[in-house]
C-alpha cells in the first residue's frame, strides 16, 4: 500500500439477502459527485481510493456505506429490504395485495418484531406493536386469556376479533407459539375487512404460520429460559397497623377501646403474615424450546416445528398455577403440474395443560383472598396444619388455595387445511379450500374434604370431570381472475363459505372417594352419586354459516386504486326473518407520488385512501331469538324428602324475538401513507365507527317472571385518529429503527333501545353489598363509572351542619370523618338520583414505541406501550366485611381535623353515612401508565467467535420482560382488564380491580441457532 | 348449500311453539309454578316476617346486613328483592299454564285438565298473597306480558285482593271433583294444593284483608259468610288433624325430646312446601329450605342435637315469657333456650343481637344432616315448612265464628289449647264475642304459631298503632327497634325494580328517601 493513496477501479455487485441481483442499484462515492448504477446482473465499477466510502442506496432497501481499503479490490454488498416495503405482499383475506395498492387501513406485524419481543403469549408479543390494537389481560397467570380491542370496544358482547389462522377461522389463537408465526395482518377498518361480513365488526386478525421456500435447508433451534417475579406486590397493613386500625374502627363505630386488641396484645404483634409472600413462587420459571425445519424444491417446499413451552405461575403454592404446551406443525405446498396445479396443506397439533387458581369475580378470587384477609394469624402452624383465625369467618387464604384449586384443563386441538389451486387459464386461479379442527378440552378439578371456616366446609371429597369438543369444518371456493390491459389492472374474486360448528360438552361428578388425593381425581374414584342434577350434564350445539363473497380490485396505472366488496352471509343464529345479511364495502387510494406534477425530493411516496364499509357481529347465543322452554332447575319434589325422585317442570326460559338481526358495524376511514426524507414512514388513519343493533338481554323488570328476550338494542360511536412512525437507518455498522405509534378513541353509546335508554351493570360486583356503578346509557362511554361524586372529609361537626341544602342539613346522619358526597341533583339530599359520571374505563389514547439497532454482532431492541386518559376503579379490598384488611394508604385516614380530606375515617360496619357502600370517586384512579414491554439484547457468535462451524446464526440473547413500569396507579398493576367475564353477562364492563393476578417480571437467557 | 342447512333447533330443550301439547307438558308446566315455592332463604317472606314482628331481632353475624335494617324498619339497598321476584317468577309460571292449557287437547283425561286449573289458581292467589302483604301496590297481572310491554303500574290492592279471593274460589270449586280426606290422599301427591288448602288460604286473605284495610269483606269476591263456610269446611270434613302431641310436629322438637316426629307430611298439614336434599350442593337447584341454615345455632360445628347455621331471627325475651308457666310443651317445642336448657353453648364473638334464645322449630339437627349425603348444609336442609297448619286453621274458624256461633268459635279454640296443655282442661280460657275475645285468640296464635311466619301479618291487622305497640323495643343498645308507622308494615318496593319500571311504580309511602 503506498504512501499516498491511487485512484484505482473497484468492482463488485450488489444483491439483496437473499443474494438476487439488484439492477440500477446507485453507488457512489461519499463526498463527491462520482456515482454509477448497477447493471442488470447487479454489477458496477466505478473509481474510488483507497479511504473513500462507497454509498450504495436502493429504493426501499437500506442504504450500505462501505470503506474502500485496498485500491482495486472487489466490494459486493448484500442490501436488505426496508421494513414497510410498499411492495411487500400482505394478506387481505381470500387473496393477498401489494402494500402499496391497499386501500383500506391494514396494519401488518412481522416475525422479526414478533421474534425480538419474546413473550410466552402470542397475543401479549402484540402490544404495543400496531395503532389502535390494544391488549389487555384478564390475569397475569400463565394461560389466561388476553382481550384484543381494535378501535374501540364496539359492541356489548364479545369484543374480540376474528382470528383466521392460515385461511381457517378460529376462535382463539393461545394455542400459537410466537415462533411459528410469519406474519400477523390485522384488518382495521370496515372497508379491508367487510370480506369476513357477518363476523368481522370488531376487526380481523390474519396469521400466516412459517412456510417453507426454495432453497437451502434450515434447521433452526431456538430455546430460552427465564426467571419471573411479580411486577409489583401491594403494602398490606402489617399485624400491629392492622390491630390498631381495627380498634380504631371499633371505637368509631361505638364500641369502647381496645374492643378487639388489649394494648398488650398489640405490642405483642409483629409484622404479622404477609399473605402475598406466603404464596409467592419466587423465581418462578419459564422455558420454551422449538425445532423447526424448512426448505425446499421446485417442487416442493415444506416448515416443520416442535414445540415445548413452559411458564409457572407468580402466585400459586404446589404447583396450583402454570401452563404448559407442546406443540407440532406441519405446512407443505407441492406442485402437481407444472406451475399450473398445486396442492398444499397446514396441520397444528397442540396440547396443552393448565392449572389455575381462582382469578375474575369477588368469588373464589384467591390474589383478592390474599389482600383482604387480617394479618393476625399464621399461614401455617408450627406442625404444619394451616392456621386458622380467631374470627369463625374468616378463611386462611393459602389454604383455599391448596384446598378450592385442584384442578387442571388440558386442551387437545388438531387443526388443519389442505386446499388445491390450479390457473384454467392464464390470469384465472380456482382454489378450493377445506379445513377442520377439532378442539378437546378436558378439566378435572376435586375437592377434598376440608374445614376452612365455619362457612367453608365441605364433608366429602368430590371429583368432577367435564370434557367439552368443538368440532367445525369450513369450505372455501373461490375463483380469482386478474387482468392487466394497458394501464388497468383489475383482480376479480368470487367465493363461497359454507361453516359448520359442533360444540358438545359431557360432565359428572361423584362425592366420597375412596382414594383421596388430586391424582386420584377420576369419577370411578368416587363411591356417592349426586344429585341427578349433578351427576351428569351435557349438551350440543349447531351453528351453520353460509355466505357468498366478491371482491373488485382495480388499480389504473399504480395511481388510482378501487376496491369493491360485497358478502352475504347467512347464519343459522338467527330465525327466518333475519337470516341472512348483505355487507358491502367501497375504498378508493391515490398514489400521489406517481402523478407526474408530485415528485418532491422530500416524498418518495404519498398514497391517500379512503373507504366506507359495513360487517357484522353474530357472537350471540345460539336460538337467541327462539322463546325455549326448559326443565332446568324446576324440580319439585312431591312428598319432599321420602318422595322417589324429583319431578320434572318446564317453563319458558326467555321472551321471543324473531325479528332479531345482525349487529352491524359501518366504518369511515381516511388515511394516507407516506414516505419522507428518505427514511421515515408515516402511517395516518381517521376513522369513524358506529356499531348498530347490538345484541343486547337487558335486564326487563322482574313482573315479567321469565328472562328478556334478545332484542338489537344500541348503538356505540368509536372515533379517532392513529397515527405511526417509523424511522429506519442504517450507516456503516449501525443499523437502527426507531418506530412509534399512538391512537387516540373517543366511545360515545349514541342509543340504547330501553325506555330509560341505560343498560343497568350488575350489583354486588365490589362485594355482596355494593350497587350498580357502570351501565351503558346513551350520551356516555360505553361501561362508564357510575356513582357518587365526593367533596373531601368533613372535618368536625360544624361542617356536617354546615352542609345544607333545601332540605336542612344533606348528611345530618354524617360524623366528622365521613365523606361529604356531592347533591348533584339539588335536592337537598343524597340518593341515587345524584349518581353521575365518575369515571371511564376506556383509554383516551394508547400508543408504542420500539427502538431496535444492531452492530456487528450485536442487536438490542426496545419496547414500550402504555395507555392514557383512562381510569380504574380500585375494589380489591371488600367493604362489607370489617375485618378485611387495608393497604398502607389507610395510614394516612382521617383522625381528627385537618387529617385527611380524602380518606374517611374507618369504621367497622359501613355506618349510615357509607363511606365506602356509595361507589364514589374515592374508588377511582388514573389509569395512564407506560411500560417498558422488554428489552432484548442479542449476540450473534457466528458473527465473531464461531465463524466457522456450521451455523448460519448463532444468537445467544437475554430479555427483560415488564421491567419497569411508570403509573400512578397505586393497584397492583395498571394493565388491569377485568370486566366481568361471565359469558353473556356484562362482557362490556372494563377497568375494574378485584385483585388482579400480577403480570410478571421476567428476565430470561435464550439462544437461537440455524444451520 | 341448500336452505336446511341454516335450520338448526336446540337439541336439549324445546321451544314454545312445538311445547304446550300434551296432558304432560300440562302437567310439567303446573310442576314449574310448584318449584318456585321452594326458591329463598334470604328475603323469605316467613323468615323476614319473623324478623319484623315482635318474636325476632336480626340477630345473624356482626358483618351482616340485611335483616337487622328488616327488623329496625331501616332501607337497606335492594330491599325485599328476592321475595318480589319470586312472587312473579310464580305468578307468571301460573298464568302460562292458564293461558296454554285451554289449546292441549286432554282427550278422556279432562278430569286432569279440571284440577291442574284448579291448582294453578291457587298458586297465583299464594304468591299475590305474598306479595300485596309485603308491598301493599303492585302491579296485577293475569296473563303473561306480550311483547315488550313491561311498564305495568301499580293496582290498587282492592283489585288485587278481588283476584285472589276469586282464585281461591275457582280452586276450592275445581278442586272439588278430586277432593279427599287427608287419609287417603297417596304419599306421592303430598304437597300438592287440595281444596282444604284453598279454603283455608282464603280464610286467611279474608282475616288479614278485613282486618288491614278495615273493611268487612272483600269487595265482590268474598265475603265473611264464604270464609266461614270455607273454613267450618276444612274442619269438619277434609280429614285433617291435630297430632296428639304439640313436639311431634317439628322434627328438632321431637328428636330434642325423644318423642316421634309426626313425619314431615301429617294430617295437620293442610298445605306444606315440601323440601328435599337433592340438591345436593348445587346452588342453582333450590329445593332445600334455606331459612333453617339462617335460624341455626352460628359459631359451632354442632352441639347435641343441633347442628350449625347463621344464628339470625335470635329470638325475643318477651316472646319466651309470654308462656304460661304450664305452656312449657309449647315453649320448650318452639325454641331453645341456652340457659334454661343447660345447652352448652358460648355465642361466638361475631354473633349480633344475642338473645339467649334461638329457634327449635325448624333449627338444622345432626341427626341426618344434609351433608351425610353429599349436601351443603347452608342449601340443603329439607324440613317442609307448613304453610296452613290445622291449629291455624282451627284459630281463624274461632276468630271468624267468634260474633256468629261463639259455642262454635269456643269448641274450636279449647281443641288448640287443649292439645297444648295435654287435655289438662283446667287451662282452658273462655271467649267472649267482642274484641276481648278476638285478643284472646290472637295471642293464642301467637302462642301456637310461633317462628312459622303469622305474628307479623297477624300484628298488621289489628292496625299500625297496635303493631307499633307491640314491636317498638327499647332494651337498648343494638335492640332498639322502632316501627314506623308511616309505612304501614310494608316492605320498600325493591329499587331496582322502580328503575327498571320506567316509573310506572312508584315506592311505597314511608319509604321514599
Amino acid at each position: 500500500i503506498g504512501v499516498h493513496a491511487q485512484k484505482s477501479i473497484i468492482t463488485g455487485t450488489v444483491t439483496d439477502t437473499a443474494g438476487k441481483p439488484l439492477a440500477n442499484a446507485n453507488v457512489s462515492v461519499k463526498g463527491t459527485k462520482t456515482g454509477t448504477v448497477t447493471n442488470s446482473a447487479g454489477a458496477y465499477s466505478i473509481s474510488a481510493k483507497p479511504g473513500d466510502v462507497l454509498v450504495i442506496s436502493f429504493v426501499n432497501y437500506i442504504s450500505v456505506e462501505v470503506a474502500v481499503e485496498v485500491p482495486g479490490s472487489a466490494l459486493s454488498v448484500q442490501l436488505a429490504e426496508l421494513k414497510s416495503n410498499l411492495d411487500e405482499v400482505i394478506v387481505v383475506g381470500y387473496g393477498s395485495q401489494r402494500k402499496k395498492e391497499v386501500t383500506g387501513a391494514t396494519v401488518r406485524v412481522g416475525g422479526g418484531d414478533l421474534d425480538k419481543n419474546r413473550t410466552p403469549s402470542l397475543a401479549q408479543s402484540l402490544q404495543g406493536q400496531a395503532a389502535g390494537v390494544q391488549v389487555t389481560s384478564s390475569s397475569g397467570q400463565p394461560g389466561d386469556p388476553m382481550k384484543i380491542v381494535i378501535r374501540g370496544t364496539g359492541t356489548n358482547g364479545n369484543a374480540n376479533p376474528l382470528y383466521v389462522v392460515d385461511g381457517m377461522p378460529a376462535d382463539d389463537i393461545s394455542y400459537l407459539s410466537s415462533a411459528d408465526i410469519e406474519t400477523i395482518d390485522i384488518l382495521k377498518d370496515a372497508a379491508s375487512s367487510a370480506i369476513y361480513g357477518a363476523r368481522a365488526a370488531n376487526g380481523v386478525v390474519l396469521i400466516t404460520t412459517r412456510k417453507g421456500r426454495v432453497g437451502k435447508r434450515i434447521v433452526a433451534f431456538d430455546a430460552y429460559y427465564g426467571w419471573q417475579n411479580p411486577t409489583k406486590k401491594l403494602d398490606m397493613l402489617n399485624a400491629k397497623q392492622y390491630a390498631i386500625i381495627m380498634n380504631e374502627a371499633a371505637v368509631n363505630s361505638g364500641n369502647a377501646p381496645y374492643h378487639f386488641y388489649s394494648q398488650d396484645q398489640i405490642d405483642s404483634m409483629g409484622a404479622g403474615t404477609d399473605w402475598q409472600k406466603e404464596v409467592a413462587n419466587k423465581n418462578a420459571a419459564t422455558q420454551s424450546y422449538t425445532l423447526g425445519i424448512s426448505g425446499g424444491n421446485d417442487a416442493s417446499v415444506f416448515s416443520t416445528s416442535l414445540g415445548y413451552q413452559r411458564q409457572e405461575g407468580l402466585m400459586g403454592i404446589k404447583g396450583k398455577s402454570f401452563y404448559e404446551r407442546i406443540s407440532l406443525r406441519v405446512n407443505s405446498e407441492h406442485k402437481l403440474y407444472k406451475d399450473i396445479v398445486k396442492i398444499g396443506e397446514n396441520l397444528t397439533y397442540t396440547h396443552s395443560n393448565q392449572a389455575a387458581v381462582g382469578t375474575g369475580n369477588i368469588y373464589g378470587n384467591s390474589i383478592r383472598g390474599l389482600l383482604n384477609t387480617s394479618p393476625t394469624f399464621p399461614a401455617y402452624n408450627k406442625d404444619g396444619s394451616y392456621g386458622r383465625s380467631t374470627n369463625p369467618e374468616e378463611i386462611n387464604p393459602v389454604a383455599a388455595m391448596d384446598y378450592l384449586n385442584n384442578n387442571t384443563t388440558q386442551y387437545d386441538r388438531l387443526l388443519g387445511n389442505i386446499y388445491v389451486e390450479a390457473t384454467l387459464v392464464k390470469g384465472l386461479k380456482f382454489r378450493s379450500d377445506f379445513g377442520m379442527a377439532t378442539a378437546y378440552n378436558n378439566y378435572v378439578g376435586y375437592s377434598p374434604v376440608y374445614e376452612l371456616s365455619a362457612t367453608s366446609v365441605s364433608n366429602v371429597s368430590s371429583v368432577t370431570n367435564a370434557i367439552y369438543k368443538n368440532q367445525n369444518w369450513n369450505w372455501d371456493n373461490t375463483l380469482t381472475y386478474n387482468v392487466k390491459l394497458d394501464k388497468h389492472n383489475i383482480s376479480i374474486l368470487a367465493g363461497t363459505t359454507a361453516k359448520e360448528d359442533v360444540y358438545t360438552y359431557v360432565s359428572g361428578s361423584k362425592t366420597n372417594l375412596v382414594i383421596p388425593g388430586f391424582e386420584y381425581a377420576v369419577i370411578n374414584n368416587g363411591t356417592t352419586i349426586p344429585s341427578l342434577a349433578k351427576v351428569a350434564a351435557g349438551t350440543r350445539e349447531e351453528t351453520a354459516l353460509q355466505s357468498y363473497f366478491g371482491r373488485v380490485n382495480y388499480n389504473f396505472n399504480d395511481k388510482y386504486l378501487l376496491s369493491v366488496i360485497v358478502r352475504r352471509d347467512g347464519s343459522s343464529k338467527f330465525g327466518p326473518n333475519q337470516r341472512y345479511g348483505y355487507f358491502p364495502s367501497f375504498s378508493a387510494g391515490w398514489i400521489v407520488t406517481n402523478e407526474a406534477f408530485f415528485r418532491p425530493d422530500w416524498m418518495s411516496f404519498l398514497k391517500i385512501r379512503g373507504g366506507w364499509g359495513r360487517n357484522g357481529n353474530d357472537r350471540i347465543t345460539n336460538f337467541a331469538y327462539q322463546a325455549t322452554v326448559s326443565s332446568l332447575y324446576r324440580f319439585y319434589y312431591f312428598n319432599g324428602i321420602d318422595a322417589t325422585g324429583a319431578t320434572l317442570g318446564t317453563s319458558p326460559d326467555k321472551i321471543a324475538n324473531p325479528n332479531l338481526k345482525w349487529e352491524a358495524s359501518e366504518q369511515k376511514n381516511i388515511g394516507f401513507d407516506a414516505t419522507v426524507f428518505k427514511f421515515f414512514n408515516i402511517t395516518f388513519d381517521w376513522y369513524n365507527k358506529t356499531t348498530r343493533d347490538w345484541l343486547i338481554q337487558p335486564a326487563v323488570p322482574d313482573i315479567v317472571g321469565t328472562g328478556a328476550p334478545y332484542i338489537n338494542g344500541g348503538d356505540v360511536e368509536n372515533k379517532g385518529v392513529e397515527i405511526a412512525i417509523n424511522y429506519q437507518r442504517k450507516s456503516g455498522e449501525v443499523s437502527y429503527n426507531i418506530g412509534g405509534n399512538i391512537a387516540f378513541n373517543t366511545n360515545k353509546v349514541t342509543r340504547v333501545a330501553t325506555q330509560e335508554e341505560i343498560i343497568h351493570g350488575a350489583s354486588g360486583i365490589l362485594a355482596s353489598n355494593t350497587d350498580e356503578f357502570y351501565r351503558i346509557q346513551k350520551g356516555f362511554p360505553l361501561g362508564y363509572f357510575w356513582g357518587y361524586k365526593t367533596n373531601g372529609i368533613f372535618q368536625n361537626e360544624a361542617e356536617v351542619n354546615n352542609y345544607i341544602g333545601k332540605k336542612g342539613a344533606i348528611q345530618s346522619y354524617a360524623k366528622p370523618g365521613d365523606v361529604r358526597f356531592v347533591d348533584v341533583n339539588g335536592d337537598g339530599e343524597i340518593t341515587a338520583a345524584d349518581k353521575t359520571q365518575i369515571g371511564n374505563p376506556h383509554p383516551k389514547f394508547s400508543f408504542g414505541l420500539n427502538l431496535s439497532a444492531s452492530w456487528r454482532a450485536f442487536d438490542i431492541s426496545i419496547l414500550a406501550a402504555g395507555v392514557g386518559g383512562n381510569d380504574i376503579l380500585d375494589g380489591t379490598r371488600a367493604t362489607d366485611r370489617y375485618y378485611n384488611n387495608y393497604t398502607t394508604e389507610t395510614l394516612k385516614r382521617w383522625t381528627g381535623e385537618g387529617t385527611s380530606n380524602r380518606l374517611p375515617r374507618v369504621t367497622l360496619s359501613d355506618e349510615a353515612n357509607k363511606n365506602w357502600g356509595r361507589i364514589s370517586d374515592l374508588y377511582l384512579h388514573s389509569g395512564t401508565y407506560l411500560r417498558i414491554k422488554s428489552i432484548n439484547i442479542g449476540y450473534d457468535l457466528k458473527k465473531t467467535l464461531l465463524p466457522n462451524l456450521p451455523f448460519q446464526q448463532c444468537r445467544i440473547y437475554v430479555t427483560g420482560l415488564n421491567l419497569l413500569t411508570f403509573t400512578g396507579y397505586r393497584g397492583i398493576d395498571p394493565e388491569v382488564g377485568y370486566g366481568n367475564v361471565e359469558a353473556d353477562k356484562n362482557q362490556w364492563s372494563s377497568g375494574i380491580d378485584l385483585g388482579y393476578y400480577p403480570q410478571p417480571r421476567t428476565l430470561m437467557a435464550g439462544v437461537s441457532v440455524k444451520f | 348449500c341448500n336452505k336446511d342447512f341454516l335450520e338448526r333447533t336446540p337439541k336439549d330443550q324445546q321451544v314454545e311453539e312445538t311445547f304446550y301439547k300434551t296432558p304432560q307438558d300440562a302437567y310439567s308446566a303446573l310442576v314449574a309454578t310448584y318449584s318456585v315455592l321452594n326458591w329463598d332463604g334470604f328475603g323469605n317472606i316467613w323468615l323476614a316476617a319473623e324478623i319484623a314482628s315482635d318474636n325476632c331481632f336480626g340477630g345473624g353475624g356482626l358483618a351482616d346486613n340485611g335483616q337487622r335494617q328488616v327488623d329496625r324498619f331501616e332501607r337497606w339497598d335492594d330491599h325485599g328483592k328476592a321475595a318480589w321476584k319470586k312472587c312473579y317468577y310464580g305468578i307468571f309460571r301460573a298464568n302460562v299454564l292458564l293461558q296454554k292449557i285451554e289449546g292441549i287437547d286432554f282427550g278422556s283425561q279432562a278430569a286432569l285438565k279440571t284440577r291442574y286449573i284448579g291448582e294453578a289458581h291457587f298458586l297465583r292467589a299464594y304468591f299475590y298473597f305474598d306479595l300485596i302483604r309485603m308491598y301493599g301496590h303492585v302491579p296485577l297481572l293475569t296473563e303473561p306480558i306480550e311483547g315488550d310491554n313491561y311498564y305495568i303500574p301499580q293496582a290498587s290492592p282492592d283489585s288485587v285482593y278481588a283476584l285472589i279471593a276469586s282464585d281461591l274460589k275457582t280452586s276450592a270449586s275445581l278442586l272439588t271433583a278430586s277432593a279427599q280426606a287427608f287419609s287417603a290422599i297417596p304419599a306421592t301427591e303430598y304437597g300438592r294444593v287440595t281444596k282444604w288448602a284453598a279454603e283455608a288460604l282464603l280464610g286467611r286473605v279474608f282475616l288479614y284483608y278485613t282486618g288491614y284495610y278495615g273493611k268487612t269483606e272483600i269487595p265482590g269476591a268474598c265475603t265473611k259468610q264464604d270464609a266461614i263456610t270455607a273454613i267450618d269446611d276444612v274442619i269438619n270434613i277434609s280429614g285433617h288433624n291435630l297430632l296428639t302431641d304439640y313436639r311431634s310436629l317439628f322434627r328438632a322438637s321431637a328428636v330434642s325430646s325423644g318423642v316421634a316426629f309426626g313425619g314431615q307430611n301429617n294430617a295437620e298439614g293442610v298445605f306444606t312446601i315440601q323440601y328435599t336434599n337433592q340438591g345436593l350442593a348445587n346452588w342453582d337447584q333450590q329445593n332445600g329450605n334455606r331459612v333453617q341454615v339462617m335460624v341455626g345455632l352460628r359459631g359451632i360445628d354442632r352441639i347435641s342435637y343441633y347442628y350449625k347455621g347463621w344464628g339470625s331471627a335470635t329470638v325475643s325475651p318477651k316472646l319466651y315469657n309470654a308462656y304460661e308457666a304450664a305452656d312449657s310443651i309449647r315453649r320448650k317445642a318452639s325454641f331453645m333456650a341456652i340457659a334454661e336448657e343447660g345447652i352448652d353453648f358460648t355465642p361466638s364473638s361475631d354473633q349480633f343481637q344475642y338473645t339467649g334464645y334461638f329457634w327449635k322449630k325448624y333449627t338444622p339437627l345432626v341427626q341426618n344432616k344434609p351433608d351425610d349425603n353429599g349436601g351443603d348444609f347452608q342449601i340443603d336442609n329439607y324440613d317442609n315448612y307448613v304453610v296452613i297448619r290445622f291449629a291455624d286453621v282451627l284459630l281463624m274458624g274461632a276468630e271468624l265464628n267468634l260474633l256468629s256461633d261463639l259455642g262454635k268459635a269456643q269448641l274450636y279454640y279449647n281443641r288448640v289449647r287443649d292439645r297444648a296443655f295435654k287435655n289438662d282442661i283446667t287451662h282452658r280460657k273462655i271467649l267472649t264475642g267482642d274484641a276481648a275475645g278476638v285478643k284472646l285468640v290472637l295471642e293464642e296464635r301467637r302462642l301456637e304459631l310461633a317462628l312459622e311466619g303469622m305474628r307479623y301479618w297477624d300484628l298488621l291487622r289489628q292496625g299500625t298503632t297496635a303493631a307499633k305497640q307491640a314491636i317498638d323495643n327499647a332494651t337498648g343498645d343494638d335492640f332498639n327497634v322502632t316501627f314506623r308507622a308511616e309505612t304501614q308494615g310494608l316492605f320498600a318496593i325493591p329499587q331496582t325494580q322502580i328503575d327498571q319500571s320506567n316509573s310506572t311504580i312508584t315506592q311505597n309511602p314511608g319509604w321514599i328517601q
